[in-house]
């Protein structure tokens, strides 16, 4: 009930904008390259903030007389690439929805470019570009989540880091990274309540993504400890879609229209298998902080909060699921909260956008 | 008499002996010998023929190395190589996205940038 007024007033706050005016924005840019929506967000200079997010997802056609007429006669966005039409973003997925056969494809997987896509660094960055624009000053700054490590798979980030932040330089911005779920304490400034009052920008970090989970402990805007896990909405979908049989973009459609955590029908099978996983995504992020957090509970003096984002934390009751299973286990730290975001798709462009601004202000004094 | 009966009767007795010896083995079932012969050979071949082990002792006298090479040269070339637009593109849209507004605490953010600005990455 709680979740649902939240999600109403979210929705009341959160005004679709088909077709915005040109509003004067502040420098300093956010952007979320995630795995599942790539979000752009920029403050207008009276306080608002406008995020702009595109579906991260293609769907491959055969360059054909039939296929040619297809994208004639209907209003889908397409790239075409070396023979291939790419259909982009929501599109991709109502097509494969409708023709019924074929799967999307992502020029991300697991947080970071996709490999097994030939093209996935040439459409991204096509993608990327529509979607962000030019900048509105020289130079600038640009602030790109970026997941931490995984602790489940031997990936290294620095590459991807310098291949985005060498594309954004080419378009002409001035980019830096910024870890995912730090940038949540930037949108949602978690506080660490102690004898001498209330630390700002400390806390745990949660932004459950599509590719991934990332979680950070913060102490007063720094990161103590970062890292991630490849097990998440992707990995929930697929899964289930292995135990029932269902085709992934059917899994999505149900988890992002119908899932209700707090409310499980559980002869529906699909239903049934994602609330099972969504446990164990729960039991493994817990079992993960309390390890990599346990040798930093002597610098945690306090009771911290917990702020939870990201588009697979949406489902209502994932914060309550997640009260219960620390409830279960001894944590490292006092909790006196669990709090979702306010605007949990937006919050990780949102607190890259504070840090762009905190980067702009900061060129402007020196 | 030929030369070898003359050489024979010019034997001393014990060669004689030896000789009758060899007559008698003459009659032994030599296939049989052969394989008693094989059969203790194969007995004493070392077991793990054919699955030679090769035990390599690389660190004996020597310090372990580590490739302390610095690689950060090669990737950023290889990033750069990346963003190359290859193909010929083609689309129908110059740009992407729907928009959305959302509200902040403006007080809020301020004190995030203020408390941002003083710290480095």
């Amino acid at each position: 009930m709680e979740e649902q007024n939240m999600q109403n007033k979210q929705n009341q706050q959160e005004q679709i904008n088909e077709s915005p005016t040109s509003p004067k924005f502040k420098p300093g840019v956010g952007i979320d390259v995630g795995t599942s929506n790539i979000v752009v967000a920029r403050q207008t200079v009276d306080g608002r903030v406008i995020n702009r997010f595109h579906r991260n997802m293609l769907y491959p056609l055969e360059v054909s007389e039939e296929s040619s007429d297809l994208l004639e006669r209907s209003s889908y966005l397409y790239v075409e690439v070396n023979g291939i039409y790419y259909i982009v973003g929501e599109d991709a997925l109502r097509l494969v929805n409708a023709i019924g056969k074929g799967e999307v494809v992502r020029p991300m997987k697991d947080g970071i470019m996709n490999p097994a896509l030939k093209e996935s660094s040439e459409l991204l960055f096509y993608i990327i570009k529509a979607v962000i624009g030019d900048p509105i000053v020289p130079n600038e700054p640009l602030r790109f989540s970026c997941p931490a490590n995984p602790v489940d798979q031997d990936l290294d980030n620095t590459f991807h880091k310098m291949i985005l932040s060498n594309f954004f330089k080419t378009i002409g911005y001035d980019p830096r990274p910024v870890n995912e779920a730090m940038a949540i304490a930037y949108d949602c400034n978690p506080t660490m309540k102690s004898d001498e009052g209330e630390e700002p920008l400390s806390g745990v970090l949660i932004s459950a993504g599509a590719g991934m989970w990332n979680i950070a402990l913060a102490y007063k805007g720094l990161s103590l400890v970062e890292f991630s896990c490849t097990k998440s909405g992707d990995h929930l979908d697929e899964q289930t879609s292995k135990v029932t049989g269902i085709p992934t973009n059917k899994v999505i459609k149900i988890k992002e229209k119908q899932l209700n955590l707090n409310n499980i029908d559980m002869n529906d099978r699909v239903q049934a298998a994602l609330s099972i996983y969504y446990d164990e995504m729960i039991e493994r992020m817990i079992h993960h902080i309390n390890g990599e957090f346990q040798s930093k509970s002597s610098e945690i003096d306090g009771e911290i909060e917990i702020v939870v984002a990201g588009g697979t934390s949406m489902a209502p009751g994932f914060c309550k699921r997640i009260g219960e299973a620390l409830n279960r286990i001894e944590f490292p730290f006092k909790v006196y909260q669990i709090r979702h975001s306010k605007t949990p798709f937006y919050s990780v462009s949102q607190g890259a956008c504070v840090r762009a601004q905190a980067d702009y202000a900061k060129h402007q004094n020196n | 008499m030929g030369d070898y009966v003359k050489r024979k009767r010019q034997l001393p007795q014990e060669h004689m002996v030896v000789e009758k010896h060899v007559q008698e083995q003459q009659v032994i079932d030599l296939e049989k010998l052969a394989n008693s012969v094989a059969r203790i050979i194969i007995a004493n071949l070392p077991k793990n023929i054919g699955q030679t082990t090769i035990i390599q002792d690389r660190t004996s006298g020597q310090t372990d190395k580590k490739d302390d090479f610095n690689p950060s040269a090669s990737l950023e070339r290889l990033a750069e190589s990346m963003i190359v637009q290859r193909g010929k593109k083609a689309s129908n849209f110059d740009d992407l996205g729907k928009t959305r507004e959302t509200e902040i605490d403006q007080d809020e953010t301020d004190k995030t940038i203020d408390l941002l600005k003083g710290l480095e990455d």
